[in-house]
């Protein structure tokens, strides 16, 4: 009996003892000051969201991560990939935790988490990334006149077009709105779906669409206004833009009226395997592109979709954000490391050809290799034709918009479409909620 | 001398009186800091205006009246979380005990039928919705096949895109996935009715269904009651499903109290109220809880 009682009582012990042990607050994610003393190496933990598929990471390892290591021989840099970044984000800072080097999804929500973070402002002045990088990127990063984040990659939405398929019913790339239109049809006619794009299971693909009409038809200037409380979702340009969006659903251009019932891999299928001639998406797909179509395929930006605008207007994002953690000890090493990435734009290079999307920043040409992938070089001309010419580079709403009027777009959109919300009702709701975002202080910069 | 010897009581060693507390101590704790210090924080956050990482500020009962008197979305999310729970009270329960009775005369294969059937239960909601989307995805599912057969009505339903329809599909899915634990748990109790209650019946010439209706069903009301309390209570709580196929679309069909909750803390930054729906969602599961313990009581007597 007194064997079996001492028996119970240390099982008991070393169960409650293990369980504080799960709750140990040691958590490596941050370099602590003993591992900073002179002479000492020390680690930045760089936890990035966007980079998670198997050929990014190599990708990221092999020309952002080895070539800085080999050039700071004091420095390690452990790249963290984390799908779902925004909510292991938001529970590590909230817990005072959390990496050294964190990829936000974008200056959009840089705001919510701005209490946590480093104000880089000094960095851009001491490192002149002005300089280097797009003023409309880092101009975004800005929350109350202060850069709480440097932007990182970049995408514009743009249309994926499947060459073969086009020449085969002698299509060319449409140039104004009345060409894609007709190209619409007849691609119905010949029961393709003229535009592949389908957001089911992944609700916030509803805003590539939303920021397309809004920024193509309404123009750069309108859209900054109203995100700026000077202009109204049911003033008559805006609400005749989703008007044009429901009608072109309606008619089956766009996923054959099936895009809240398919998911984006679907639809990814669908483009793949030849059933439509466009797919739309953003310029993230470089690399998927490369590696799945079996076809002739190129990129365009859609044509303005209104007459009254002087030119296109594509809507850009700051895809993601690079932001200091407050707490991290290697405040000055993280700083330097993104100088450092900023500025070897021969790996980067490298690393947009191995399937990464580019930093916001102009790669020389030269800097690529003499077979790289043509559609790179074509996604680049875009974004330097973007940047000599602002009044076309139009706000994608995962980075500009307020968070809390982009969710209500992007659950409620689909309404319009079944008939369960007509679109001065979709305008007027959206309004209220854009109201009491404008009166929080939460909408970000646009530059 | 002797009435005090029996009264004597040897004092418990301090290990033996305690041991049972040692025993639990670990869950306790466990359960402590994963629900009990959570639950209070969420009580004590609805109050507050918080995004989830900047500081609260105090706002008092400002959260509640946003959800009764202006949120629209939360009646939607709880009519659909009724409409829910009715489908989950009558589907896999009728399903369930019925296969369950014939499962249990069968005198060869039972362990076959039982596993054959309890199988989708083992996999992951993930996978299982995963799976479904893929066989009603209208350009390779089932819709291709009902159209080669002729079926063209039922090739054109969009299973998952049509709002009138959407929650139905997705609350398909999870029977199909959770009716297979209601058929054993009956089976379980089917096996405890005594069969001299059916002998006795039998003798009293009563038919198989008033067998079933005086012996078997009060036979396993403990079991049911079980199963109508778990029933109600994960109807409120149910999330897996939903997300992994919709995501409360489309146009907020499927919307249902645990999505909007997700919604508002994790992608909208509104911690504090989502912390009020929580508050909300948990006192209706509470009120169900408390009204299938009174019945459950009175059935046990």
């Amino acid at each position: 009996m007194k064997l079996k009682s001492v028996l119970a009582t240390f099982l008991a012990a070393t169960a409650t003892i293990s369980c504080f042990t799960a709750c140990d607050g040691n958590n490596d994610n941050n370099t602590s000051d003993s591992e900073k003393k002179a002479g000492d190496k020390t680690t930045i933990n760089w936890m990035d969201g966007r980079s998670t598929q198997d050929y990014q990471i190599e990708a990221v390892e092999n020309y952002l991560v080895k070539p800085f290591e080999e050039s700071n021989s004091n420095i390690d840099v452990n790249f963290i990939p984390t799908p779902d970044i925004t909510q292991v984000l938001k529970i590590q800072l909230a817990a005072g935790e959390g990496p050294d080097l964190m990829t936000l999804e974008g200056p959009s929500s840089v705001g919510n988490f701005s209490d946590r973070l480093v104000d880089m402002t000094e960095y851009v002045e001491e490192y002149n990334w002005d300089e280097i990088m797009f003023d409309w990127a880092l101009e975004s990063c800005k929350v109350d006149d202060k850069y709480m984040s440097i932007p990182n990659w970049y995408e514009a939405i743009i249309m994926w077009h499947n060459n073969d398929l086009m020449k085969e019913h002698g299509w060319e790339v449409p140039k104004t709105v009345n060409e894609l239109e007709t190209m619409c049809q007849e691609a119905q006619d010949a029961d393709l779906i003229p535009i592949c794009y389908h957001t089911g299971g992944f609700i916030m693909g509803n805003d590539w669409a939303l920021s397309l009409w809004y920024s193509n038809y309404c123009g750069r200037d309108r859209v900054k206004q109203l995100l700026a409380g000077q202009a109204k979702f049911t003033d008559e340009d805006f609400v005749a833009a989703i008007e044009m969006y429901n009608d072109w659903w309606q008619k089956g251009y766009i996923g054959e009226k099936q895009t809240h019932a398919i998911s984006n891999e679907d639809s990814q299928s669908l483009y793949y395997s030849g059933k439509s001639p466009i797919f739309f998406h953003t310029t993230a797909m470089i690399g998927q592109m490369k590696q799945n179509c079996t076809f002739d395929y190129g990129m365009d930006y859609y044509p303005k979709f209104n007459d009254e605008l002087e030119s296109a207007v594509v809507p850009i994002a700051c895809a993601g954000s690079l932001a200091i953690n407050i707490i991290s000890d290697v405040k000055d090493e993280c700083a330097q490391y993104i100088d450092y990435i900023y500025r070897d734009t021969k790996n980067m290079a490298k690393g947009v050809e191995a399937g990464l999307s580019p930093f916001c920043t102009d790669i020389p040409t030269e800097d690529f290799s003499k077979d790289v992938d043509p559609m790179i070089l074509q996604m680049k001309d875009i974004f330097a034709e973007l940047e000599e010419n602002p009044e076309m580079i139009g706000y994608c709403q995962w980075t500009f918009w307020p968070t809390a009027t982009h969710e209500y777009q992007i659950n409620n959109i689909e309404k319009v479409f079944l008939g369960q919300m007509t679109v001065q009702e979709f305008s007027e709701e959206s309004q209220k909620v854009l109201d009491q975002d404008i009166a929080a202080g939460l909408v970000p910069t646009i530059p | 001398m002797r009435n005090r010897l029996s009264e004597y009581k040897k004092p418990m060693p301090f290990l033996r009186k305690y041991i049972g507390f040692i025993f639990i101590l670990p869950a306790l704790v466990l359960h402590l800091c994963v629900v009990m210090i959570p639950s209070v924080s969420t009580f004590v956050m609805s109050f507050f205006d918080w995004n989830g990482l900047k500081s609260p500020s105090f706002i008092g009962i400002d959260n509640f009246i946003e959800i009764f008197a202006e949120d629209k979305v939360v009646w939607i999310a709880f009519k659909n979380n009724l409409i829910w729970m009715l489908i989950f009270l009558i589907v896999p329960l009728i399903a369930g005990l019925f296969v369950a009775t014939l499962v249990v005369r069968l005198r060869h294969g039972q362990m076959l039928y039982r596993t054959a059937i309890f199988m989708p239960y083992v996999l992951s909601a993930v996978i299982a919705a995963k799976l479904w989307e893929s066989i009603v995805n209208p350009y390779y599912g089932f819709p291709v096949i009902f159209e080669a057969i002729g079926f063209d009505s039922l090739s054109k339903i969009l299973w998952l895109g049509d709002p009138s329809i959407a929650l139905f599909t997705v609350a398909f899915v999870d029977n199909w996935h959770w009716w297979g634990f209601v058929m054993v748990l009956f089976v379980a109790a089917l096996h405890q009715v005594d069969e001299d209650l059916y002998e006795a019946v039998r003798i009293e010439g009563a038919t198989k269904i008033q067998e079933f209706w005086y012996v078997t069903l009060p036979g396993i009301k403990p079991t049911f009651i079980f199963i109508i309390s778990m029933s109600i209570m994960w109807s409120f709580t149910t999330f897996d499903y939903i997300w992994a196929m919709t995501q409360g679309g489309p146009g907020q069909a499927t919307e249902i109290l645990s999505t909007w909750i997700y919604k508002n803390s994790f992608t909208m930054f509104r911690s504090g109220y989502a912390s009020a729906l929580c508050v909300v969602q948990s006192t209706l599961v509470l009120i169900a809880f408390i009204v299938m313990r009174i019945l459950g009581k009175g059935a046990e007597e």
